[in-house]
């Protein structure tokens, strides 16, 4: 089990690399929604250190949105899907390993990458950190929860814009709690109640996801 | 090394009883009941469009049947996916192979799925499989570089990797070419002879010597 967990994460991390162009669209296009936004609202510190914490989480629910069909979508063409399905593993187990796949190459920048965007939005080092710590936390439910998503609708020829009618509402209390945090520290008060919060729903998604998702493929690819 | 393989430990029944499956609103087969026993082949007739790969992926449990069901020593195959699933290898309609992965890389990954006999670090028995698929040359090769036919060898490939009782092939000689359509029909010799069972469909007749070959012709039924 642990093998398949692992060869499966090996696979597509492998895929992932030597498709580049797509390997960077999404942490590119976290970037540039950022980079916009004190193009488009001005540059008055007040006003972008006020919107910092939504701006970078609202561009990062996006990009993990973006990129969300290529969790199945690919393998459901070439065949592979399939033959997941009726391998001799369990296949939450291949699926939850599909998702740290899909957190690592989407998610892992955008970590990275948001706490020097923040910086550059003017947001207060104690914001920062807290920033890391809710994209940390946050991103890979955002990988979990969209797996079910791009689970039901990866049967469906045209599934995109079901996609984000499903997957954004079911996105919103990390956003919620993610911005909150940051504000709240920013602010100078503690978060903890927050991060406590995304914690759980981390946990969650991640033991839950993967069950979810394994039946709603079964019934896509029928 | 195929060859030399011992028989199947258990005899295995696959019976199918009152199948039908519906779509788009008419019937793609009606009524349809077979029992297949170990060293039988049942070969899938029918025009194209009849439901052959249908079927096929009724019997794999990929798709649900509307009305009967398919079991695996007189349990129906839904409730022991798993069990069962370690006793079948599917060759699809798609090969099922990632072209951004080398040949070596994808036999990994079945072998892993498939929960191989063999090691997956037994370099040995990897280049006697590839040998066997003829593709001992080409074991770093992208599968995208590939031609049809070798991708379609590789495919086949996983039936050898595990001990499956159950051969369930769709088009197993498309765009093979003489050597390797002799190769499949060897296999599948041996498999029948070593006590498994296997249900084919193909346009193409089957050279197949001293094998119980049951005909269904899926036109007939419709």
């Amino acid at each position: 089990m642990l093998q398949a967990f692992y060869i499966i994460l090996q696979r597509d991390l492998i895929l992932a690399v030597r498709h580049r162009a797509e390997l960077m669209n999404p942490v590119l296009f976290f970037v540039l929604v950022v980079v916009l936004f004190p193009l488009g609202v001005g540059a008055e510190i007040n006003v972008l250190e006020k919107i910092a914490p939504g701006v970078i989480w609202i561009a990062a629910l996006l990009s993990a949105l973006l990129s969300l069909d290529r969790i199945f979508r690919t393998d459901m063409e070439d065949g592979s899907l399939e033959q997941m399905l009726i391998s001799a593993q369990p296949v939450s187990v291949l699926i939850l390993a599909k998702i740290i796949a899909h957190w690592v190459i989407t998610g892992l920048p955008v970590v990275i990458v948001g706490p020097l965007l923040a910086l550059f939005l003017g947001l207060p080092v104690e914001g920062i950190q807290t920033l890391f710590f809710t994209l940390l936390l946050g991103t890979p439910i955002l990988s979990a929860i969209g797996s079910v998503g791009v689970a039901l609708t990866v049967g469906l020829r045209r599934g995109g814009v079901i996609l984000s009618l499903l997957v954004l509402p079911l996105y919103v209390p990390v956003l919620i709690f993610a911005s909150q945090a940051v504000d709240a520290s920013a602010a100078g008060f503690p978060a903890t109640a927050a991060i406590t919060m995304l914690s759980a729903l981390l946990i969650l998604s991640l033991s839950l996801t993967p069950w979810a998702a394994s039946s709603a493929l079964k019934m896509s690819v029928s | 090394m195929i060859n030399s393989l011992p028989a199947y430990t258990k005899s295995r029944i696959l019976s199918v009883k009152r199948l039908s499956v519906e779509k788009q609103d008419r019937w793609l087969f009606q009524n349809i009941n077979f029992d297949l026993k170990p060293k039988e082949v049942l070969h899938l007739e029918g025009e194209n469009g009849s439901g052959k790969t249908t079927l096929l992926r009724v019997l794999c449990g990929l798709t649900l049947a509307d009305e009967g069901d398919v079991y695996w020593d007189d349990i129906s195959i839904n409730q022991q996916t798993y069990d069962y699933h370690l006793q079948l290898s599917y060759l699809g309609h798609s090969d099922g192979i990632k072209q951004d992965l080398t040949v070596l890389e994808n036999l990994r990954v079945a072998m892993v799925l498939s929960r191989s006999i063999y090691e997956v670090s037994d370099k040995q028995v990897l280049d006697e499989i590839l040998e066997n698929i003829g593709l001992q040359n080409s074991q770093d090769t992208l599968a995208f570089h590939l031609s049809a036919g070798q991708r379609r060898r590789l495919a086949f490939a996983r039936c050898l990797l595990n001990d499956s009782a159950l051969w369930i092939l769709d088009e197993p000689l498309t765009a093979l070419d003489k050597k390797g359509i002799a190769f499949i029909e060897q296999a599948i010799q041996a498999h029948i002879e070593r006590g498994g069972l296997a249900v084919i469909t193909s346009h193409q007749a089957l050279n197949i010597k001293n094998v119980r070959c049951t005909r269904l012709n899926l036109s007939a039924v419709a």
